[in-house]
């Protein structure tokens, strides 16, 4: 066919199987001399020579390779399963990278291990594929070859080795029918640990009803750095020398043919599996591959398998304690545990009174916690296995430097973020308990992000300095002389009053109602509680332990109320307004979603950062006002609720790095996303949704989202993000997970990871520089800035009778709102706009990822001409500290148009071909601006080459 | 017609100018002849500035400004200081209606003179920051103020109300002059809700009664009929299903290597 490729011919040599006598190779003879190995004259008198399992091994290999074949090929016939099955496999150990390298899970071997089961009657001739895969999952899954190893041969011969010499010489035993090879030599006990682990997690995803199990299982590539809570890389493989030396693995070199990698590898390995115990459920290695050499060239050394890389997999609950405790002082396990530790073990006296030997790493926040593991495996390796820290690269949360907070006490702001909850609850209780409301209250119910863990930087307790602000009467205003002040983000709070007959049934009437709730909330929690507030028409400001939270009084029936309409014949009817669908949004989903998502939180520490770093991310890459903070949220949160066919995440990178893989891959045009929030939807409501969204799918929003509250309408996806947008984000996603991937697995490589937060510029049209000053959010810029300036305000919980801050003033949002209400409908409704088109142009762009960073600026042009709004340019920033903010012309924009009164908005008039004509009055624009922007703007810079006036 | 903000402005703004023509029918708040219509006005340009740019001509009556053009609609002066009020931003239209009808005709001479400023130094106009300063301070309201607002605007609303029920109360089981009685929720027999919600519970019902009383397999073309359909979903079904397969095989990449 058309996929033909060339094959490759390997040549094996092996000697005739009547060369060797097979008794010589028993895995407890000694083919070796030591002597010879040393290059020493003489031997030693009297010393035993040590036993060669592995060299033997290997010999033996090439005897019974012939055997092997037939073997094979007679268990195939007339059992057409098995080669389906076969293929299964070998797709499913590739997906894991478990099948190439030295000691890997061959495919060669997996076919002997169905040829065992076939022998052993788990497997018979009549099976499918799929049903040899079940069954081969199941055997992997429930035994430990590295204890009760198996055998192919059949009759027991006297005089061969038993299993337990295997088990004496291997890690892992798995012995051939000629019941002299062990096919699994190479193998360390961890790597077929892994192969277990992998095994177990794929039979629960087969059972699982909810996941397509194709997919998970044979479809999805489980590279390391994705699968692996935590990644280290050995730098240079070269260091092991020493470790062999300072194990005394001697033995073991011989046996390997002076290969140290392969030696010392297990002994390793499993010195970190018993540091780890606790914390880790799998500690798994790369499998050093040696590279192809070309036949007239020197065969490469030891020392060019390249870095070795070891991935850890946690246990949630334990990976982050401080505290190892060992045996108590008085048994004798507690020397040996003296031993293992080194000097870190020291004697401890806990709260039930035993004196137990015990190791305590130093971490305070909890995102050094996370870290602690790192702690472990330096201090092991050095001591153990003598490698000094400097070869470690450890990838572990390198990531989280772009969402730490300004000073480094403050850490990954999960600490500050469980703070303003703990406030946010008083708060909460403080209203419940309100005397002398006329309605109370019955629930109180948190929008802000930070309220569900997942604002990027979380808000930290401030107190304005007077003197650094205008004073009015009792009003603090940021002054027009000084640094903008430092943004105070309201905590948006929404509150429930009760129902009652009092309440009007008209919306002006609502409204003031609500205002004057405002107003006496403001005034009682003054009263009662001493908390500063400031009312206001639709909420109350409430200054509060450094925060400033922003109340909101919500009426159940107020939406209903909304969407009121008396149709002519006096029939009253309700309909779906957007003043109407908003509100609900607001005080009806948003508050589930929000503490919905605080739930998750609990069960996942991580899942507040990862969804931070996804959002930092987005952000940096100016698209944070294109996608809603909610959908990110959303998206985030299936990566923990449907892991498939990983583990829930255990760390912030490894999350952040699967939040990129699923924006790239999911298949957006034709799948809907369903997060199963609570496990509220069962198979068929799945299965439902699945089929509706096919059905209606060009009505429906380009990136749905199904929640078991939001079946079928998407809502946080459905104005944004646009089609282009969400190419652009697919595309950004897939290069900056090359970008990133590429960068974590070279630890030689300088690896600077903020590169994928800087967003490429030479994209856009024309950028518009910020004065530093006037940005009150500059310190949360991925390149923090090099000096700071005073933002007016001290970091301060306890105050109380002080002036209100200023609160929600951002200068730079400020501008972006006047920019874009600007240029909307500058252009007028002149682009024709055929509604079926949009999907029609989909069909092509969404995957095609092959494009790199910047080429598909074309595509996404023209995707934008046929863009349902009518603004003519479009505007990005970075909302946390970006210095610049990005503007993209339409191209049609450009266009000359028939002079009309309605399209002459931002145009000058020209003559073209003795017609009067309109095109866009640039220069004036670009200067308006600046004038929009005045102490604000630094400077325009337009880029010209790509556009022409 | 060129303005500028200020004298650093380089290139300046055309406003278009046009007296104002309406076809038929009295437009009142832009009375024909005097009125002159604007065209481009930029969106720092608010109507104080217009006022002042054009009273070189003439005395200005009055300045309205719109987001798009049409007929000027009597603004209500009710709208309050706190609630329902709109801003309207971007590149707008103008209406400047004169005294004279004379002025309309000086203002459309003007083009011929230099640009005009519309930020002087006397009368400055707040852009950026100091702006967005005024704004900040605008949004902080006086609590005082707003109460006795909103407490006068709900005396208001419960009077009006009183006074509905009260009509309301007075019409109850009156016979107009055809002799008709309106029924209401409220009296000795209170009618149904007109809602669409009430509708379609009446007709669900009226559904469900009539399926009670039909006798579904009483005559043989019913029969027939029914597994008709049958066939005809399945097909519909198997057909369904084929496109959807043939979809998935489409869309599904298999490259394991």
């Amino acid at each position: 066919g058309k996929d033909e490729k060339m094959v490759t011919v390997r040549l094996h040599a092996c000697p005739d199987s009547g060369l060797f006598k097979p008794s010589r190779f028993y895995p407890s003879k000694n083919n070796i001399r030591t002597a010879w190995f040393m290059e020493q004259s003489t031997p030693k008198e009297g010393a035993t020579e040590p036993p060669t399992p592995h060299y033997n091994n290997s010999i033996l290999c090439d005897t019974v390779m012939l055997s092997h074949l037939h073997f094979l090929s007679n268990t195939a016939m007339d059992f057409p399963g098995m080669k389906d099955g076969l293929a299964l496999l070998k797709v499913w150990l590739n997906q894991r990278q478990l099948s190439k390298g030295l000691g890997c899970f061959s495919g060669f071997l997996v076919s002997m291990l169905v040829a065992y089961l076939l022998m052993k009657r788990k497997i018979v001739k009549m099976m499918s594929g799929y049903q040899v895969l079940r069954s081969t999952l199941q055997f992997l899954a429930s035994t430990d070859l590295s204890v009760t190893g198996i055998s192919l041969a059949k009759d027991a011969d006297p005089s061969l080795p038993v299993l337990d010499d295997f088990h004496q010489a291997f890690e892992v035993v798995f012995v051939d029918p000629s019941g002299l090879v062990n096919l699994c030599a190479d193998m360390t006990a961890s790597k077929y640990h892994q192969v277990q682990f992998e095994a177990k997690r794929s039979m629960e995803i087969l059972d699982d009803r909810m996941v397509d199990g194709f997919q998970a299982l044979l479809m999805t590539p489980k590279p390391m750095l994705r699968t692996f809570d935590h990644i280290f890389h050995l730098k240079h493989v070269s260091k092991l020398q020493s470790t062999c030396k300072k194990m005394q693995l001697l033995n073991e070199l011989m046996d390997r043919g002076g290969n140290y990698v392969a030696a010392a590898l297990p002994f390793v390995v499993s010195l970190l599996a018993r540091g780890l115990s606790q914390r880790a459920q799998l500690v798994a290695h790369s499998l050093p591959q040696i590279p192809e050499w070309p036949i007239d060239a020197e065969p490469p050394k030891h020392k060019d398998v390249g870095p070795l890389t070891f991935g850890l997999l946690f246990l949630p609950e334990f990976a982050a304690s401080t505290l190892e405790k060992g045996p108590q002082a008085d048994h004798p396990e507690a020397s040996e545990f003296r031993t293992f530790w080194g000097e870190k073990s020291e004697l401890r006296r806990f709260q039930d009174g035993s004196i137990c030997e015990a190791v305590v790493w130093e971490a305070s926040t909890v995102g050094q916690k996370r870290l602690i593991p790192e702690q472990i495996i330096r201090h092991l390796l050095k001591l153990h296995a003598d490698i000094p820290e400097s070869s470690i690269c450890y990838t572990g949360a390198l990531l989280e430097s772009v969402i730490r907070t300004g000073k480094e006490a403050w850490g990954t702001g999960e600490e500050a973020m469980v703070s303003v909850v703990c406030s946010y609850d008083d708060l909460s209780r403080k209203l419940w308990s309100l005397k002398e409301l006329p309605l109370t209250v019955t629930a109180v119910q948190g929008v802000h992000p930070a309220l569900r863990y997942t604002d990027v930087f979380p808000p930290i307790p401030m107190k304005p300095i007077y003197s650094f602000h205008n004073r009015r009467k009792h009003l603090l205003l940021p002054s027009q002389e000084k640094p903008c002040p430092a943004y105070i983000t309201p905590l948006k709070i929404i509150c429930h009053m009760e129902g009652s007959g009092q309440w009007p049934q008209d919306k002006g009437a609502i409204k003031r109602i609500k205002a004057a709730f405002h107003l006496q909330l403001a005034e009682l929690l003054q009263q009662q509680h001493q908390l500063v507030c400031r009312p206001a028409v639709t909420h109350t400001d409430v200054y509060k332990d450094g925060y400033v939270f922003r109340l909101q009084v919500a009426y159940h029936r107020e939406p209903l109320i909304l969407k009121e309409v008396v149709t002519p014949e006096g029939m009253l009817k309700y309909q779906e307004t957007e003043e109407s669908r908003q509100l609900e949004l607001e005080t009806l989903h948003l508050p589930y979603l929000t503490s919905s998502l605080h739930g998750l939180q609990q069960q996942h520490p991580v899942f507040g950062s990862t969804s931070r770093l996804a959002k930092r991310w987005i952000s940096a890459q100016l698209l944070s006002d294109s996608i809603s903070e909610e959908c990110v949220d959303l998206l985030v949160a299936f990566l923990f609720l449907h892991p498939a066919p990983f583990t829930p995440p255990s760390s912030p990178q490894v999350g952040f790095l699967r939040f990129l893989n699923l924006l790239a891959a999911f298949d957006w045009k034709n799948n809907p996303l369903i997060v199963n929030l609570n496990t509220g939807l069962t198979d068929s409501d799945c299965t439902e949704i699945k089929n509706k969204f096919v059905a209606a799918r060009s009505r429906l929003p380009v990136m749905f989202l199904a929640t078991p509250k939001d079946q079928w309408s998407s809502m946080w996806t459905r104005e944004r993000p646009s089609a282009q947008i969400l190419q652009r984000l697919v595309l950004l996603a897939s290069e900056s997970l090359r970008a990133l991937e590429e960068q974590l697995m070279d630890p030689l490589s300088d690896q600077d990871v903020k590169m994928v937060f800087r967003p490429p510029l030479d994209f856009y049209d024309v950028l518009i520089h910020l004065n530093p000053n006037q940005i009150p959010r500059h310190l949360e810029s991925v390149d923090r800035p090099i000096k700071s300036v005073s933002r007016g305000v001290v970091k301060n919980n306890f105050a109380t009778n002080i002036l209100f801050p200023v609160v929600d003033y951002d200068p730079v949002q400020l501008y972006l709102q006047e920019l874009r209400v600007s240029m909307a409908g500058w252009g007028g409704r002149w682009v024709a706009l055929v509604p079926g088109r949009l999907w029609v142009e989909m069909k092509g762009w969404l995957w095609d990822s092959g494009s790199k960073f910047f080429n598909s600026r074309t595509d996404l042009i023209e995707e934008a001409c046929s863009d349902a709004f009518n603004e003519l340019a479009l505007f990005f920033y970075d909302k946390h500290g970006g210095e610049m903010i990005a503007v993209l012309w339409k191209p049609l924009s450009f266009q000359p148009q028939p002079f009309k009164v309605s399209s002459m908005k931002g145009r000058k008039v020209t003559t073209l071909n003795n017609e009067l004509v309109c095109v866009p009055n640039v220069e004036a624009i670009l200067e308006d601006f600046e004038i929009l922007g005045e102490g604000l703007v630094k400077s325009v810079e337009a880029r010209t080459e790509k556009w022409t006036i | 017609l060129a303005v500028k903000l200020s004298e650093r402005q380089r290139s300046p703004h055309c406003l278009l100018v046009k007296e104002h023509q309406v076809r038929e029918g009295a437009d009142t708040a832009h009375p024909p002849r005097r009125t002159l219509f604007v065209l481009n006005v930029p969106p720092y340009c608010g109507p104080d500035s217009l006022s002042r740019l054009f009273s070189r001509c003439g005395h200005v009556q009055s300045v309205d400004i719109c987001d798009k053009p049409g007929p000027g609609e009597k603004k209500d002066k009710l709208a309050s200081k706190f609630f329902d009020c709109k801003t309207l931003k971007g590149f707008q239209v103008a209406y400047v209606v004169f005294r004279k009808p004379a002025a309309v005709q000086a203002a459309k001479a003007l083009s011929q003179e230099g640009p005009l400023l519309i930020s002087t130094e006397s009368h400055p106009v707040k852009t950026g920051i100091s702006k967005w300063i005024a704004s900040y301070e605008a949004s902080i309201v006086d609590p005082k103020e707003l109460k006795a607002e909103v407490d006068a605007y709900m005396q208001d609303y419960d009077k009006k109300m009183a006074e509905e029920e009260a009509k309301a109360a007075k019409e109850e089981g009156v016979p107009d002059e055809e002799g008709w009685v309106k029924v209401t929720r409220k009296g000795r027999k209170p009618g149904l809700p007109r809602t669409e919600a009430a509708n379609l519970r009446v007709l669900e019902k009226e559904k469900q009664k009539r399926a009670r009383k039909e006798l579904l397999n009483f005559y043989a073309w019913q029969h027939r009929e029914t597994k008709r359909e049958h066939i005809a979903q399945l097909r519909k079904k198997f057909e369904e299903d084929k496109q959807r397969i043939a979809l998935m095989r489409a869309q599904r990449k298999f490259r394991p290597y």
